[in-house]
């Protein structure tokens, strides 16, 4: 059953009215989908790595022994800026007066790298990633060693360079 | 209408009737055509829409309560489950009834492909069947973060790290998932948003969807080949079968829910802590594929695995063409299920049998449990790890195990062999001090101390010292009791709970003077005493007292308690300083957990 033409209803005036139609629809769509799309971009701002933070006294490392650090920091987190915050882990290992850290954000998917039981070395509990005493890749699906920052003394105390790296890669790229 | 108007309710359902028509629309969905006859396919099929429909039920009653923020999701879970009335239950079903529905849904397809329902012309209503599928694990996932639990945030920050291995895209992608740079709270926002909006209208077009087109494949089949089959209306055979199933479903569900109390609720999500994380259940076939290669041919592995069986899902209804029932095509996907559950059961017994994994979670387990019984006190706006690491039982108690019971043993905490230390049971009451004054070189007293030998017995003479000392004068037992008493009075808290007993006043007094007269040769009392001020005794007024504690911990060179030179190379088994490494809220903490513990009061 086709509907009566009604007067005036060229076939020009009929394709006029279609590409209106069409046109107020997509526009329609454009000014929901647009601002849509931008809302879901990720916050761009730097993340929580690139500081210097404070964490123990020299003289409260053990020598030659791993020591399993928190960092206590400000974290900005979208809307927040919450005041010291647990930031993440490092491990420390003190050799005399000199001082290494490595991240304990296991390189290849992020768990939580732990000290191996009973014998020097680092393990990661999730897929069984195992690094040296130095957090050097030893056997594991890790694609890299553990990833080291950098640390100085200052008033005694050691501070370290607080970075996040991508993970599963290679080589060490920086994130945020 | 013609005769008299009903009175009452039915007269209302007439008028209703006919304003609305429901009882022909009733009817309509009564009479729909079951084709082929009922069947209990056919209700598994209907039990997965139908066990939907409680899901989003039980999800808005859940809506009621939750709030998607890092600092407030879990505080408001623990709500749920411990506060409001009838929300573990709420909570519980809808928890475990996302595990049956993962079963359901995987039975149901293993069903359609054994009935080879994706072959001409439904191949479009088998893409949508395998679409809502996919929407149902989404769900899955993304329920599961929502608690921020440690055990949510942790399978979310492996999977977006996976994610983030893509070539070329991953760090983009990974990025896009989380909202920013970390796993926080715009990825939080985003898996809530994914949760209880988009994937339920995806889930919700695409099942119309397929009920709409895979009933006009039917039809379509039926014009082609021209055979009939038997047709019944859905009422009430089929209708049964499908009341049944999803009876048993919820059975099954709220029997789950009672034993476990609800639903798992693990400790506040912390990025800081080392907790083993695990996927769920059903994606451990992948975390088991993951070991089987590393290196760049793990993406490869994790991502490639799932994407072929997709596709050749996708492409089944091409694959198996043939017109009679072959298997050959069928058989792939037979051994991946079978693969699958294989899987699941070894990954499960692999973890079972390691003993690291099973300390760790049983770690974690204990802090979940903790957490949950202290947050009914009330959570802080700041959320639960703020409140965590302010908790003296909790954090004291990991504070003592890590920096104390190295050297010193308090309940079950250090060890006998290690101890260098007194140790602390009992510690500043008058059992413990008489103990000193009677024996102070005891292993368990000062005797591995680097302070060994310097003090004497008050009642027990001492050879060398009496070789050129002035005669010994041995305490009496009463003067010694006095002492103890009136030092263990030094540690009385006002706030302590339980309240100190009331001490004998007079013993008190007894004590002070016995203190005055014997002990101020090398101890300090309130600052006096020790008149060649080259002794290394520790100040005795306020022995025990949460302020001596504190300023022990904190640094014992202070004249506060011990004497400036307590710090010195030559007593190096000393206590070392805590001020470098530990924050005054944490020498606080342990310093009231440690003398709670030690005298039997609540920190």
């Amino acid at each position: 059953m086709t509907p009566a033409m009604t007067p005036g209803a060229s076939p020009a005036r009929r394709s006029l009215l279609k590409v209106a139609a069409l046109a107020c629809g997509a526009a329609a769509i454009a000014t929901m989908a647009v601002p849509a799309v931008y809302v879901l971009a990720p916050d761009r701002r730097a993340g929580n790595g690139g500081r210097w933070i404070r964490t123990l006294h020299l003289d409260a490392l053990p020598d030659g022994e791993p020591t399993r650090v928190v960092l206590i920091a400000d974290v900005r987190d979208a809307w927040t800026l919450a005041k010291d915050q647990e930031l993440g882990a490092v491990w420390l290992l003190r050799k005399g007066e000199a001082v290494t850290a490595l991240s304990a954000v296991c390189p290849h998917l992020g768990c939580a790298i732990d000290a191996r039981k009973g014998a020097p070395g680092f393990a990661c509990p999730c897929h069984d990633s195992d690094f040296g005493a130095a957090g050097e890749r030893l056997t594991g699906p890790s694609p890299r060693g553990m990833d080291p920052l950098a640390t100085r003394l200052e008033d005694g105390y050691v501070m370290v360079d607080f970075r996040e790296y991508r993970q599963g890669s290679k080589e060490r790229v920086e994130v945020g | 209408m013609s005769g008299e108007p009903k009175r009452g309710a039915a007269g209302l359902l007439a008028w209703l009737d006919d304003r609305t028509g429901y009882r022909a629309f009733h009817q309509r969905i009564a009479d729909i055509s079951v084709d082929g006859g009922a069947t209990w396919s056919r209700a598994l099929g209907n039990a997965v829409i139908a066990t939907l429909l409680v899901q989003s039920l039980a999800g808005l009653a859940l809506m009621a309560v939750y709030a998607p923020s890092t600092t407030a999701a879990w505080s408001s879970v623990h709500y749920l489950s411990y506060t409001q009335a009838g929300g573990w239950f709420a909570r519980g079903l809808h928890h475990w009834a996302s595990h049956v529905l993962v079963v359901l849904v995987v039975a149901h397809l293993g069903l359609a492909i054994g009935r080879r329902v994706y072959a001409a012309p439904a191949e479009v209503a088998w893409w949508l069947l395998l679409a809502r599928g996919a929407l149902v694990l989404g769900l899955a996932i993304t329920g599961h973060a929502l608690p921020w639990d440690q055990s949510g945030y942790w399978a979310r920050r492996v999977e977006v790290a996976i994610a983030g291995m893509t070539p070329a895209l991953g760090p983009t992608l990974a990025r896009w998932v989380q909202g920013g740079a970390s796993l926080g709270q715009l990825a939080l926002t985003r898996f809530y948003a994914l949760h209880v909006g988009v994937l339920p209208l995806l889930l919700s077009a695409f099942t119309v969807l397929h009920i709409g087109i895979e009933r006009r494949a039917a039809v379509k089949r039926r014009d082609v080949s021209g055979a009939t089959t038997a047709q019944t209306p859905y009422f009430p055979a089929q209708a049964a079968r499908d009341g049944a199933l999803l009876v048993l479903v919820l059975l099954i569900a709220a029997a789950l829910t009672v034993h476990a109390r609800g639903a798992p609720l693990s400790a506040p999500a912390d990025a800081a802590s080392d907790y083993p994380a695990r996927p769920e259940w059903f994606l451990l076939p992948l975390f088991m594929v993951r070991k089987l290669a590393s290196g760049p041919w793990e993406f490869l592995f994790v991502a490639g695995v799932p994407a072929i069986l997709v596709g050749y899902l996708l492409a089944l209804p091409w694959i198996d063409k043939g017109v009679s029932a072959t298997r050959g095509a069928r058989a792939p996907v037979a051994l991946v299920g079978l693969l699958s559950v294989i899987a699941i059961g070894v990954s499960l017994r692999r973890d079972a049998h390691d003993k690291a994994f099973v300390t760790a979670q049983s770690k974690a387990d204990a802090r979940a449990v903790a957490a949950i019984a202290i947050a009914k006190q009330g959570v802080p706006p700041e959320g639960p790890l703020v409140m965590l690491r302010r908790d003296a039982e909790l954090r004291g108690e990991e504070l003592f195990a890590k920096h104390c019971a190295t050297c010193h043993i308090l309940g079950n905490l250090g060890n006998e062999k290690d101890a260098i230390a007194p140790t602390l049971d009992g510690f500043g009451l008058e059992a413990w001090i008489e103990a000193v004054m009677h024996d102070p070189d005891a292993n368990e007293r000062f005797g591995k101390t680097a302070f060994t030998g310097l003090m004497p017995s008050v009642d027990v003479p001492n050879v060398e010292l009496a070789a050129d000392g002035p005669p010994f004068r041995p305490m009496t037992l009463e003067d010694r009791h006095a002492t103890a008493v009136f030092l263990a009075s030094e540690g009385d808290e006002a706030t302590d709970v339980p309240k100190p007993s009331p001490r004998d006043a007079a013993l008190v007094a007894k004590g002070e003077a016995t203190v005055r007269e014997r002990c101020t040769t090398c101890h300090m009392y309130k600052g006096q005493g020790d008149d060649s001020n080259q002794e290394v005794a520790p100040e005795l007024s306020g022995y025990g007292s949460l302020a001596w504690v504190k300023a022990q911990i904190a640094n014992p060179a202070t004249k506060a308690t011990y004497r400036e030179h307590a710090l010195d190379a030559e007593w190096k088994k000393h206590m070392p300083r805590y001020d470098h490494e530990l924050s005054p809220l944490d020498i606080e903490l342990v310093a009231r957990w440690t003398r709670g513990h030690a005298r039997g009061v609540s920190p």
